[in-house]
C-alpha cells in the first residue's frame, strides 16, 4: 500500500485511491479469482444436481431456484465477511498497517476503501450466479424476480457483513481473532434457520426471524420465488437486513476513527 | 322383420350403455341421503399447462329441512399415473374449508385456487363432512384435469454452463498469475 501514498494527493477522493489499490491487489494478485473459481464450482454442482433430477415438479423447480439463490447469497456474504475480517487485522499482522497509516487520508477513508474492495467480492459472486439462475429459472418464470430479489437481499447482507467484518478487524489484535469472531457471529446468525417450525410460529420466534438479517433475508427470497408473493407483500422482511446493514456500516466507520497501529494502543 | 327391429333396439341399447357420460351426469350432485348435503363442481374437465394456476367453484347444497352445522369441505388430488407422486399441499395451500352452518334448503359456494405442479392426468374432487353427528362423507363428481408437460431442465443442456463457467474463471485466474509473474520479472 505504500504506492498508494503517491496516488493520494491527486484530486480523487482518497478512499477511491485506496479502493483502487485494494481491488487490484484482490483481483489481480490476491485471492479474488481463486475464491470465485471455488464458488462457481459449488454453484455448478448444485445446479447440475437440480437439472439432472427429472422427478422435480413445478414447485420443486422453483424451490431449486430459491435454493441456488440462497446458496449464492449466503456464500457471497461469507466471501465478503472473509475479505472484511482480514482487511485491517491482516495488515496489522503482516506489519504493513504502519505504512498504510502513513497515507495522507483519514482513517475512515482507508477503511471505506478496504470495505469497497470486500464488497466487490459480492458483486462478482452475484455476476457469477446469474447464468445459473437464468438456466434454472427460465422455465418457471422466476428469473427476473430471482435476480432482483437476490440483488437487493444479497447487497443488504453483504453491506451488513462488510460492516461487521471491518468493525471486528479494526478492533481485533490478530487476524485469527478477527476471523474467529466473524465466523462465530455468522454461524450464530444462521442458527435461527434451524429452529423447529413450532418455535418459529411463536411470537418470540417470529420476532427473532424478522430481526436476524439472515433468516429475514432468506425468508424474503423464499416467499418471492417459491410462493410467488409480491415484493410489497413481503417488504417487512427487509427491515431487519436494512437496519443491520446501516448499524454495521455505522459501527465500522465509528471504529475506523479509532484505528491505531496496535489493537490495544489508543494513543 | 320383427327380428330385425329387435336387433336394432338391442344395438341402440348397447350404444346407449357404451356412450360416455354426458356433462350433465358428470355435474350431477353427489349427495348423502342421510344428511341432505351435496356438492357439485362448476366444471368436470379442463386442460392446462404445468405451472399454470386455475380455479373452480364448488357448490354445497343442503336439501334437507334442517340446518347443517359444522360443514367441512376438503379438496383432494389423485394422480392417474402410478409413476407420478402428488403432494396435494403443493397444488393448493388452502384445501380445507370450514363452512360453518349450511342453512336448510340453502347453499354455499367455495372457490378453489389450484396450481398445476405435475404433468399428466389427474382427478380433483371435493369431500364434505360435518364436525359432529355423522360419519358419512359426501364427495363431488370428478374434475378431470389434463396437464401438459413442459421440459425446462435437462442435465445435458446445463453441462456447458456448469463446466464452462468454472473453467473460464480458472483460465482467467491462470492468466492473471502469468501476467503478475511477467510484471515481477520486468521489475527485477
Amino acid at each position: 500500500m505504500t504506492a498508494a501514498s503517491a496516488e493520494v494527493g491527486t484530486r480523487r477522493p482518497p478512499w477511491t485511491v485506496v479502493a483502487g489499490r485494494e481491488l487490484r491487489d484482490l483481483w489481480l494478485g490476491g485471492r479474488g479469482l481463486p475464491l470465485m473459481v471455488v464458488y462457481a464450482l459449488l454453484l455448478s454442482v448444485t445446479s447440475y444436481l437440480v437439472a439432472s433430477n427429472q422427478a422435480l415438479n413445478f414447485l420443486e423447480q422453483r424451490e431449486a431456484v430459491s435454493l441456488t439463490l440462497q446458496v449464492a447469497v449466503a456464500v457471497g456474504g461469507l466471501l465478503v465477511l472473509l475479505g472484511a475480517a482480514d482487511a485491517v487485522s491482516g495488515e496489522r499482522e503482516r506489519a504493513t498497517l504502519e505504512s498504510l497509516l502513513l497515507v495522507p487520508a483519514s482513517r475512515r477513508q482507508l477503511v471505506l476503501g478496504k470495505a469497497v474492495a470486500a464488497m466487490s467480492l459480492w458483486i462478482a459472486a452475484f455476476v457469477v450466479a446469474m447464468p445459473y439462475l437464468w438456466y434454472l429459472g427460465r422455465g418457471v418464470g422466476v428469473v427476473t424476480s430471482a435476480v432482483f430479489s437476490g440483488l437487493v437481499v444479497g447487497t443488504l447482507l453483504a453491506l451488513f457483513l462488510a460492516g461487521f467484518g471491518m468493525f471486528t478487524s479494526t478492533l481485533a489484535g490478530s487476524n485469527r481473532l478477527s476471523l474467529s469472531v466473524c465466523l462465530l457471529g455468522l454461524l450464530a446468525l444462521y442458527a435461527p434457520t434451524q429452529m423447529p417450525s413450532g418455535v418459529q410460529n411463536a411470537w418470540v420466534g417470529d420476532l427473532l426471524l424478522h430481526v436476524d438479517p439472515f433468516t429475514a433475508g432468506l425468508h424474503f427470497l423464499g416467499a418471492v420465488i417459491v410462493n410467488g408473493h409480491s415484493f410489497g407483500a413481503e417488504a417487512s422482511w427487509l427491515i431487519g437486513p436494512l437496519v443491520a446493514a446501516v448499524v454495521a456500516v455505522a459501527a465500522a466507520l465509528a471504529a475506523a476513527g479509532q484505528l491505531t497501529l496496535g489493537s490495544g494502543d489508543r494513543s | 322383420m320383427r327380428g330385425w327391429i329387435a336387433g336394432l333396439i338391442f344395438l341402440l341399447l348397447v350404444i346407449a350403455a357404451a356412450t360416455p357420460a354426458a356433462a350433465t351426469r358428470d355435474l350431477a350432485p353427489a349427495s348423502s341421503a342421510a344428511s341432505g348435503l351435496s356438492v357439485t363442481n362448476d366444471q368436470n374437465a379442463l386442460s392446462t399447462r404445468i405451472g399454470e394456476r386455475f380455479s373452480f367453484t364448488s357448490t354445497v347444497r343442503n336439501d334437507s329441512r334442517m340446518d347443517r352445522p359444522g360443514v367441512v369441505a376438503h379438496l383432494d388430488v389423485v394422480t392417474l399415473d402410478p409413476d407420478v407422486y402428488v403432494d396435494p399441499e403443493d397444488w393448493s395451500s388452502q384445501r380445507t374449508e370450514f363452512l360453518g352452518t349450511v342453512p336448510a334448503a340453502g347453499l354455499t359456494r367455495i372457490d378453489w385456487k389450484v396450481q398445476a405442479v405435475n404433468s399428466g392426468d389427474f382427478v380433483l374432487f371435493v369431500s364434505l363432512t360435518t364436525l359432529e353427528g355423522t360419519d358419512r362423507v359426501t364427495t363431488s363428481s370428478a374434475l378431470r384435469v389434463t396437464i401438459a408437460s413442459q421440459q425446462t431442465l435437462n442435465a445435458g443442456g446445463i453441462l456447458p454452463l456448469v463446466l464452462g463457467l468454472p473453467a473460464g474463471l480458472l483460465a482467467l485466474m491462470l492468466g492473471a498469475a502469468v501476467h503478475r509473474r511477467r510484471r515481477l520479472h520486468q521489475v527485477r
